[in-house]
């Protein structure tokens, strides 16, 4: 107990010279024997007496004037045995973080990677999806190997993770031999096994190549097909897809015929024609299942797309590439009309020189609209975003345009009642009922543009604008109006038209 | 009290108590330890300090129970010595006497 006790403090006060350390030891010598002999303790109740050896010699040494730092510290392991409780306090406090936000953000991701992988893997076996295409097969193929061992790795670095949280907690609460563990965990990784494997290894980073030679191919031979680029060079011809419907026997040309139109996306066109014959072309550069059918019930011909767009379609990707698919409706200049209703969600409408019994519904989301030369009971035209120029058109009743983003711009139209709603964008009105009857009450209202009145005669006039001016000026000033109420809130109106 | 301060009269404390009789180093260190609270390895090396210094001698004195002990002993120069630091002492703590009076009364 002395011996080593002395021994210690001998190896701590090393800096001093043998002299001096000498003369500090036999203080402590002579402690012990007089202890012993004066006073009858054990060695070791002087030992717990005294301050531990390293105590000493960093008071000792500090006496020397030698910093604490020239204190032999090699065998510290008497320290090394404590457990730092402030340590051990960030420890839990790291711990109680991975609990609640790192390990459910690690695992949630991984999760949403395998499920990513399998739905690749689902859409690779079932073709159907993409349009059985060879060429995108390719490049999911190619996806999904990368995606695997993209999986791999971030297994990998969750491993890693773990590990380097187990050792940190196995130093902490000093574990005598955190190695064997450690290997343990790092023998959990797949690179620690691809290691060993070389061979697999080899092929893993074959397959890489592959993969990624495949979605090369892939994706070129994608762009010269579908995008049009050095399409000659592979003396391919772009293949257009021209289906047409000849409806002309089918159709009584006698009774009055409805068209209903709801498809997906297509420029609309309506054409009269000197012929007899009732024809739908669909022109498109990928074959669209479009139903064209005919209900001799109801004199109806419908046009429908019957599939819901998949997403990952090529339109995806040709949408940037390939002109819009077409639809042109052809119909004779003496065939009776009762009413023709266009739902669309991408795509412009134009229409010209059609007379219809009844009314006229277009509802199209993203699109221009360009009519032309119409004459119906009661027009109804709804769109979010678009360009709506309506031209020479003859309205029994109601004429309504409701629009969000974008102009819309009318002349030569002749109603009873009016109603033009935008937000965004102006609205330019100009010869309304100039010979015509009368039109009964005329509403537009605006939130950001302009309101352009010109040569307009209907007896009620309502506008109504947030920010942006109003004009309203009419030729001939013998007109006068019953109500004309005009308000913007943020700009100026300009009204120089008589009324009562 | 602090470390430094109590540092800075050990000299003094073991120099006016060895001036009475000679004494072994356990000893002083109890004795300082009472009055000061200092520790046992900071005393040591005052003493050899104070050796080398000249202000102490040591001799070995044979006890009739057990082994010789290491005796410290005043020197004239160490005695000398003991007055200079008295003399410091007295008007140190004249001097921050009166400084902590006028604070009181100020």
């Amino acid at each position: 107990m002395k011996r080593k006790f002395l021994t210690e403090l001998e190896k701590y006060l090393a800096p001093l010279g043998v002299e001096e350390r000498n003369e500090i030891l036999r203080f402590y010598e002579e402690r012990f024997q007089s202890g012993k002999i004066y006073e009858n303790k054990t060695e070791s109740e002087i030992v717990d007496e005294l301050e531990t050896p390293k105590q000493i010699a960093i008071n000792v040494l500090e006496e020397y004037g030698y910093s604490i730092n020239d204190i032999k510290t090699e065998d510290n392991s008497a320290q090394k045995k404590e457990l730092s409780y402030g340590r051990i306090a960030i420890l839990l406090i790291v711990d109680f973080f991975i609990v609640i936000s790192a390990i459910p953000a690690l695992i949630g991701a991984f999760i949403g990677l395998v499920a990513g992988w399998g739905g690749l893997v689902f859409m690779i076996f079932t073709p159907e999806i993409h349009g059985v295409q060879p060429l995108i097969n390719l490049i999911l193929i190619g996806a999904a190997i990368l995606w695997l061992f993209l999986l791999f790795w971030l297994y990998d670095v969750i491993v890693t993770l773990i590990t380097w949280i187990v050792r940190w907690h196995l130093k902490a609460f000093n574990y005598k031999d955190p190695a064997k563990i450690l290997k343990k965990m790092h023998h959990l990784k797949i690179s620690t096994y691809l290691r060993h494997h070389r061979s697999l290894k080899q092929t893993k980073s074959l397959i890489t190549v592959f993969a990624l030679l495949g979605i090369f191919i892939g994706g070129i031979a994608s762009i010269v097909q579908y995008g049009g680029l050095n399409r000659s060079q592979f003396n391919e011809p772009l293949e257009t897809y021209e289906t047409s419907y000849d409806m002309t026997g089918e159709i009584l040309a006698s009774e009055n015929l409805t068209i209903n139109i709801d498809i997906y996306h297509s420029e609309i066109e309506f054409r009269v024609t000197d012929t007899e014959e009732i024809v739908v072309y669909v022109k498109e550069k990928e074959s669209v299942p479009l139903e064209v059918a005919y209900n001799e019930e109801n004199n109806l011909l419908s046009i429908t797309s019957d599939m819901e767009r998949p997403f990952l379609s090529w339109n995806f990707i040709s949408f940037f590439f390939q002109d819009n698919p077409e639809l042109i409706i052809e119909i004779p200049n003496n065939l009776s009309l009762q009413s023709i209703t266009v739902k669309s969600l991408n795509g412009k409408l134009d229409m010209n020189d059609i007379d219809l019994i009844g009314n006229l519904n277009v509802d199209i989301i993203n699109g221009d609209i360009d009519l032309n030369n119409l004459s119906v009971d009661n027009i109804y035209i709804e769109t979010v975003n678009g360009r709506i120029i309506l031209k020479d058109i003859e309205a029994n009743n109601d004429f309504e345009v409701d629009l969000d983003n974008g102009s819309i711009n009318v002349r030569r139209i002749s109603a009873l009642n009016y109603d033009f709603h935008n937000t965004n964008g102006d609205i330019i009105l100009r010869d309304i009922d100039v010979s015509n009857q009368v039109g009964e009450t005329l509403r537009a209202q605006l939130t950001n543009g302009d309101i352009e009145l010109q040569n307009v005669y209907v007896n009620e006039v309502t506008l109504k604008n947030t920010n942006g001016d109003i004009d309203f000026h009419n030729d001939d000033l013998t007109f006068v109006f019953d109500k004309v109420d005009a308000n913007t809130t943020n700009g100026s109106e300009d009204i120089n038209v008589p009324k009562n | 009290m602090s470390i430094q301060l109590k540092k800075g009269v050990l000299d003094l404390c073991v120099l006016s108590k060895l001036s009475y009789k000679d004494s072994y180093g356990y000893d002083i260190y109890q004795t300082i330890d009472n009055i000061l609270g200092i520790s046992e390895s900071t005393i040591y090396p005052i003493l050899r300090k104070m050796v080398k210094e000249g202000y102490l001698t040591t001799y070995l004195k044979e006890s009739p129970e057990g082994p010789a002990r290491k005796y410290f002993k005043i020197t004239r120069f160490g005695k000398k010595h003991l007055e200079n630091l008295k003399n410091d002492w007295i008007t140190f703590v004249r001097n921050v006497e009166s400084l902590l009076v006028e604070e009181r009364e100020l």
